[in-house]
């Protein structure tokens, strides 16, 4: 096959599911003489405008002599044409098809038709998949393992390979391994080298760093952190209420910097989980309890990754009880997109040496431990559980015994499958979903933030009440949640450690953000010191 | 209790009724109630008529069943995929990444001594599944070929068999299993035979399986 061919394959092999515009494939294709017409396009000069209009009409037609010879050999299709007569193409081929030509191999993988269960919800805007173009042939999560992960250049280049099997977040288990070791300067290149690549790469990487574990080398960190604030990386500070007092010094200089910067807080409390939390752009992701006992006991230490989540949908319910009106449909619906998801797994499971190849070479020999541990996920938005406490009980209900529904269905599924001799692990997980997921599906947010002004607000009523329905969420919620805390008004850092210190004690809110984007002004230690 | 049926869907069905009749009802590890026969052998005199069959049924229930093909995969496959915890197909064709039982054993074992007694497969890994944490490990253990009137015959040993939901995808992958090793051989299949240690039907089951009876 020529060049010019196989540059075209490779644009459709990213675009796989998507029509395709002649100006798109002659901007990917000939991307130099592309921005050359860019330039000229650009200038005052009508005579060099006409000169750019030429060339661009020529190069469309270089162009369409190569997806000419692609149409006679059936591999890619016109789907229509737009005004002015341009064309679009499609790929011609069927689900996970590969097209083998002379002397090269272009593998081609079309997302499976997955939908059937859950069509009827996704024309209607009210259930998601999550990256839909990659929904199958990627992971939605994974967590490396930094105990066992020699050094900060090998953990650097391992995220880097993790990258490509991931379409939401990298966590970075017990990070203090690495901060503890590392010198300053290469921690701080370290992270700005890992702030660049998650924004170049629409990824996210959560730091997950036990405070109790930490030595000197985080203030460093955290100045720098602080300093270059990355927009798709964020920190979760994994602590008990005993460390609260022990590790003060620390949360002091965190709280300072972090609060300056408006960068957001995260806190598990490890009295209410051991299993890690971590955000990533589609929502919280965790582990199961149970299942993190058991690794706990008989895998840490001996694998360097595990994945956490494989394929996720969200669930606009507000819009969802617009069209459609019964618990029953409710139930129907996230049975289909149970459904959904199993077809999804299926096909990772077929194509898993294809799909996570490097990802299966992290733990090699043991690269089946890597897939131990994982879930599907189906979040949720918008459920409005705050508005009326009555009615949210009946949602809480509601929620509960889907959930009940979808367990037995993953059990049962897992049963016929071993029971055939196919040993899958199928479960899913509830959560909330965060905007990011897919901010045109999700449209506006329709939550009460919840916003505090001092400490005494966690012993007003109302709030007390708003508290106990997020508990509640937190236990229905098993692939986790958060509660964001919008912390307005002037404090000193104090406040900050007494309001950490009532929820740590008082509440049983496993993880939660002080977001501190509403603050003027900076934060001063002076009447604490 | 030994039952003998021409096709597999009689047997099966006859097997279904027999537990449900005869069976003891126990709560197994996951705390769910089982309905269960030990020792119970079924011999399918002709199981190339229909061995595909029950796969169909299966299908027109509310759940998503393993497709023909996946269930042919996990038992040709010799690739270890690193998804599974374990797969029947390495352990056959390629058992501790050291031996095809299959085609390095038992064709060529039937080939120079077609009445011999040795020829078994094992698909069970003591080094492995031995282990009182370890929950995953194969139900499918022993598969012993036999020639027997220029037919091959097969028999196979499963330590514990869902006969409503496992059984339909068990007879189906050693069928095929024992059309290759016949192929090879160049003569025809046999009577295919299964010795369940435990057959048992999960009593969630028990409406579905009234429906197919």
């Amino acid at each position: 096959m020529r060049d010019t061919e196989n540059i075209i394959l490779n644009v459709f092999k990213n675009n796989s599911t998507k029509d395709l515009s002649t100006e798109f494939l002659s901007k990917k294709v000939y991307p130099q003489e592309y921005s050359q017409i860019e330039n000229l396009m650009q200038s005052s000069d009508i005579v060099y405008i006409h000169d750019a209009k030429r060339r661009k009409f020529q190069l469309h037609r270089k162009l369409l002599y190569y997806m000419n010879k692609l149409i006679d050999s059936k591999i890619v299709k016109i789907t229509r044409i737009a005004e002015k007569g341009e064309k679009y193409f499609t790929l011609q081929t069927g689900e996970d098809d590969t097209i083998i030509e002379k002397g090269y191999k272009t593998v081609i993988s079309k997302p499976a038709m997955t939908s059937m269960y859950i069509n009827q919800y996704e024309s209607r805007g009210v259930m998601k998949k999550y990256e839909e173009d990659s929904w199958i042939n990627r992971l939605n999560s994974i967590m490396l393992e930094c105990a066992k992960i020699p050094d900060i250049d090998r953990l650097y280049n391992l995220i880097i390979e993790c990258f490509t099997n991931v379409n939401d977040v990298i966590a970075l288990n017990e990070f203090e391994n690495i901060l503890n070791a590392a010198s300053d300067k290469t921690l701080k290149e370290f992270t700005s080298k890992i702030a660049k690549d998650t924004e170049n790469s629409e990824k996210t990487v959560a730091i997950i760093i036990n405070i109790a574990q930490t030595n000197n080398n985080i203030y460093e960190f955290i100045n720098h952190y602080a300093e270059i604030n990355p927009k798709k990386m964020n920190i979760v500070f994994n602590l008990s209420n005993k460390d609260l007092q022990k590790h003060s010094k620390i949360l002091e200089h965190i709280i300072e910097k972090f609060s300056d910067s408006k960068i957001k807080i995260n806190f598990k409390n490890n009295d209410l989980s051991r299993a890690p939390y971590f955000k990533g752009r589609a929502g919280i992701y965790n582990f199961d309890e149970k299942d993190w006992n058991i690794y706990d006991k008989k895998f840490k230490g001996n694998v360097v990754g595990v994945s956490c989540s494989q394929s996720q949908v969200a669930v606009n319910i507000n819009r969802f009880f617009e069209i459609y009106r019964t618990d029953s449909e409710f139930r129907q619906a996230i049975l289909g997109a149970a459904k959904t998801l199993l077809l999804a797994n299926t096909i990772q499971r077929r194509k898993s040496h294809e799909y996570f190849r490097n990802i299966n070479n992290i733990n090699y020999p043991n690269s089946a431990d890597f897939y131990k541990f994982s879930r599907d996920y189906i979040r949720f938005w918008n459920y409005d559980w705050h508005k009326d406490v009555t009615e949210n009980h009946n949602l809480f209900a509601l929620v509960e015994n889907t959930k009940e529904l979808v367990d037995n269905f993953c059990y049962s599924e897992e049963t016929i499958f071993k029971s055939c001799g196919i040993p899958i692990r199928f479960k899913i997980a509830f959560s909330s979903a965060f905007r990011n997921f897919d901010q045109k599906f999700m449209g506006e947010r329709d939550y009460k933030k919840f916003t505090v002004n001092k400490a005494e607000d966690y012993y007003n009523g109302e709030i007390k009440e708003f508290l106990g329905i997020r508990e509640k969420m937190f236990e229905i919620f098993d692939g986790g949640d958060r509660l964001r805390i919008f912390r307005k008004s002037d404090f000193v850092i104090a406040d900050i450690l007494h309001e950490l210190g009532i929820i740590f004690s008082a509440y049983k809110i496993p993880f939660f953000t002080y977001d501190f984007s509403g603050l003027k002004g900076t934060v001063k230690l002076t009447s604490f010191m | 209790m030994i039952i003998n049926e021409k096709i597999c869907v009689d047997g099966w069905k006859k097997v279904l009724k027999y537990i449900l009749d005869e069976g003891t009802d126990f709560t197994d590890t996951d705390n769910r109630q089982c309905r269960e026969v030990l020792n119970l052998m079924v011999t399918i005199e002709q199981p190339e008529k229909d061995h595909d069959k029950l796969i169909d049924i299966m299908k027109q229930f509310e759940w998503i069943y393993p497709t023909s093909e996946e269930l042919s995969t996990i038992i040709f496959n010799k690739e270890d995929l690193a998804i599974y915890e374990y797969s029947y197909g390495p352990r056959i064709f390629n058992f501790g990444n050291k031996k095809d039982q299959i085609n390095d054993y038992i064709i060529p074992l039937l080939k120079s001594d077609p009445s011999s007694r040795r020829a078994v497969i094992s698909l069970f890994n003591p080094s492995t599944d031995s282990d009182i944490l370890n929950k995953n490990i194969p139900s499918l253990m022993y598969i012993y070929f036999k020639i027997k009137n220029n037919e091959l015959i097969c028999t196979c040993f499963i330590r514990s068999n869902d006969f409503f939901i496992g059984w339909p995808g068990n007879i189906y992958q050693i069928y095929l299993l024992q059309k290759y090793v016949s192929d090879k051989l160049y003569i025809k299949t046999g009577a295919l035979s299964t010795m369940s240690c435990s057959a048992h039907i999960f009593h969630e089951h028990f409406e579905y399986v009234k429906k197919i009876i």
